[in-house]
């Protein structure tokens, strides 16, 4: 029994022997199949990666003179004289409704050409074509030589807008001011007083000195910048009366002198003939100086962040025939981008002397805030769509106090065609100088 | 008067001159610059709208009406004139594969490439663009792709410039965009 039971254990054993070295040895094989496999992979891996690079090598050997040539014909174009002269502008088409007197369709267009001279010298005109109004106006609102002496310092000469705050010499172009009128205290053309603001969009004729530097010094992590102006110019001259105006002070006196209700000074004003018996000045009329005290100004800016801008700005000089006249201007200007929100705001005090004796003084103001719908719409979480992407509300508050006071509300809306290309459209509710409340519509484009 | 404005005004440049040659030249990034100032006065112009020489006279007409600094001027130049002619840039040779899609790739390139200048990014970079945080909830990814292929393919006036960028690149700024939290930043 015994020995039965061993020959079996023995079987047993060895059948267990022999199923468990039998499997190892098939393993093996499998084992060294599958390295000569990965041997075999990455060899050809290898191979691929060598015919890719000599690939690349190829096409960059065969591109690479084409895109040397293409270099080449960019920096002949850059070198070329015809590059040195470059033609940009903005205009615009409008029409404006009054409550009193009828609308009228209006346009603008001002071209500006640039000359590159060298890398230092910069000619620079812009010629206004203006066709809005009763007749058609052509003006060279400046023409200048600018001339780089070094990174903090520029020369300009010649006829150019007199950065006297912001507006005059940033702002006014009509594809960046976002609503179709100017702000109350400035007026086109002409001078103090009446509607036409506290002063026109200012250019004169003389020598600037300017430019713009980072104080990184100043504020720990911020870069703030400073820039400044100064400028000596021919200056404004005394207004001379129309000859309507003369007739009628005539007129005023003789009705004065027979008691009538009102005096000259006042039936004056209330016919809008000019000065009222005062003393007015006219800006940028004429290219010759008509004394000889020159007019002195200037402003500083100082950025202490880069969306934050506040300016200082300061005029003086004599503007009568004999430079007995002197007039005193200062002003202050602050930018403020938030977000969406583009804050704006300027104040201009003007004083003078009068003919008669004694001061005359006109100051005003203007905010404006303008709110970009699509990024206010993302702060809000809330989708927007192709027009609100596209539009900006704008608010825009300005008066003027002086001999007549005035003030001006006005509502706007901006659709922005394209970046350079505003259509707007806006409503001036007005008080004060027989002013009428108007719907202004305008395209603007900067090209 | 006259004189003395003169005066004053060599003294000035010649002050400053003088400062240019002691002073360290500072990196600037024309993009943020671009970014940060010109829509204090007006709307962004977009940067492949005029070519390098017009680019060269529009930026100093800048800088003398605007008041911008010399060298912050001239990078905007830079990357303005970049963006309308993009430098060619030889085969780099074969990418390990790991690296196609991977975030961090994506996040150098959004960093090397000026992303930043435009766009906010974990909570840094300029606003002039929407925020790149959390775009991947407001926005398909057959959009993003698109928009980094051809900005102008999904809005014809869109002021993003064609950045030229490459299919693997494409993959691993739209990887690295999706970890972008929304309420990422500081």
């Amino acid at each position: 029994m015994s020995n039965r039971f061993e020959r079996w254990a023995w079987c047993a054993g060895l059948l267990g022997a022999l199923a468990l070295v039998t499997p190892a040895e098939g393993w093996a094989d499998d084992l060294s199949d599958l390295k000569a496999l990965v041997v075999d992979q990455s060899d050809q891996i290898r191979a691929l990666q060598d015919q890719v690079r000599k690939l690349e090598d190829q096409s960059d050997s065969t591109i690479r003179p084409g895109v040397d040539a293409v270099d080449q014909r960019i920096v002949d174009f850059e070198n070329h004289p015809s590059s040195k002269l470059f033609i940009s502008g903005y205009g615009a088409a409008g029409y404006n409704d009054p409550d009193r007197g009828d609308g009228s369709f209006g346009m603008l267009f001002v071209p500006i050409f640039h000359y590159q001279l060298s890398e230092r010298l910069h000619l620079t005109g812009e010629v206004e074509f203006d066709l809005r109004g009763s007749e058609s106006a052509v003006e060279v609102e400046y023409a200048q030589i600018d001339f780089l002496v070094n990174d903090y310092l520029t020369v300009t000469a010649g006829k150019f807008l007199l950065p006297f705050n912001a507006f005059s010499e940033r702002i006014h172009p009509a594809w960046i001011n976002k609503l179709p009128s100017l702000p109350p205290i400035y007026g086109t053309h002409g001078g103090s007083g009446g509607s036409g603001g506290i002063i026109p969009v200012l250019s004169d004729t003389g020598v600037q000195f300017r430019g713009g530097a980072r104080l990184p010094w100043l504020l720990a992590g911020e870069e703030p910048r400073i820039n400044y102006s100064f400028y000596v110019t021919n200056g404004p001259r005394i207004e001379p009366e129309s000859e309507v105006a003369e007739r009628f002070e005539g007129l005023a006196e003789f009705l004065e002198d027979d008691g009538a209700i009102m005096s000259a000074d006042d039936l004056l004003d209330a016919l809008e003939l000019g000065h009222g018996g005062g003393t007015e000045i006219e800006f940028g009329e004429t290219l010759s100086d008509n004394n000889s005290n020159k007019a002195m100004g200037g402003r500083i800016g100082l950025l202490p962040i880069h969306s934050l801008e506040i300016g200082g700005s300061f005029m003086r000089g004599g503007f009568d025939d004999a430079g007995d006249l002197d007039f005193r201007m200062f002003g202050f200007d602050a930018g403020y981008k938030i977000g969406p929100l583009d804050l704006r705001g300027e104040y201009i005090s003007l004083e003078f002397d009068r003919e008669s004796g004694g001061t005359e003084s006109l100051d005003g103001f203007y905010a404006q805030a303008a709110l970009k719908l699509r990024d206010t719409l993302a702060y809000l979480d809330v989708p927007g769509s192709s027009f609100v992407d596209r539009t900006e509300l704008v608010l825009r508050y300005g008066q003027v106090d002086g001999a007549t006071d005035y003030e001006e509300w006005t509502p706007g809306l901006v659709y922005w065609i394209r970046p350079s290309v505003p259509l707007k459209l806006a409503y001036s509710f007005r008080n004060g100088r027989g002013s009428a409340d108007e719907l202004q519509l305008q395209l603007a484009f900067g090209f | 008067m006259l004189r003395h404005v003169i005066w004053i005004s060599f003294a000035l440049a010649t002050g400053c001159a003088s400062a240019t040659t002691t002073s360290e030249p500072t990196k600037i990034d024309g993009a943020a610059v671009y970014a940060n100032n010109c829509n204090r006065c007006h709307e962004y112009r977009s940067p492949t709208e005029f070519n390098g020489p017009q680019w060269s006279i529009i930026t100093t007409h800048m800088r003398v009406v605007g008041g911008i600094p010399a060298d912050e001027s001239r990078a905007v130049y830079e990357f303005l004139k970049a963006q309308h002619h993009p430098p060619y840039v030889a085969p780099a040779g074969l990418s390990p594969a790991s690296s196609l899609g991977d975030s961090e790739s994506g996040r150098t390139l959004v960093q090397q490439r000026g992303c930043l200048g435009c766009h906010v990014a974990e909570g840094q970079g300029g606003t002039m663009g929407p925020p790149l945080d959390g775009v991947s909830d407001r926005r398909t990814e057959t959009f993003v792709l698109g928009q980094l292929r051809n900005p102008q393919a999904n809005d014809p006036a869109s002021l993003m410039p064609n950045l030229g960028l490459a299919p693997d690149e494409v993959e691993a700024i739209w990887t690295y965009l999706k970890t972008l939290d929304r309420q990422a930043g500081p």
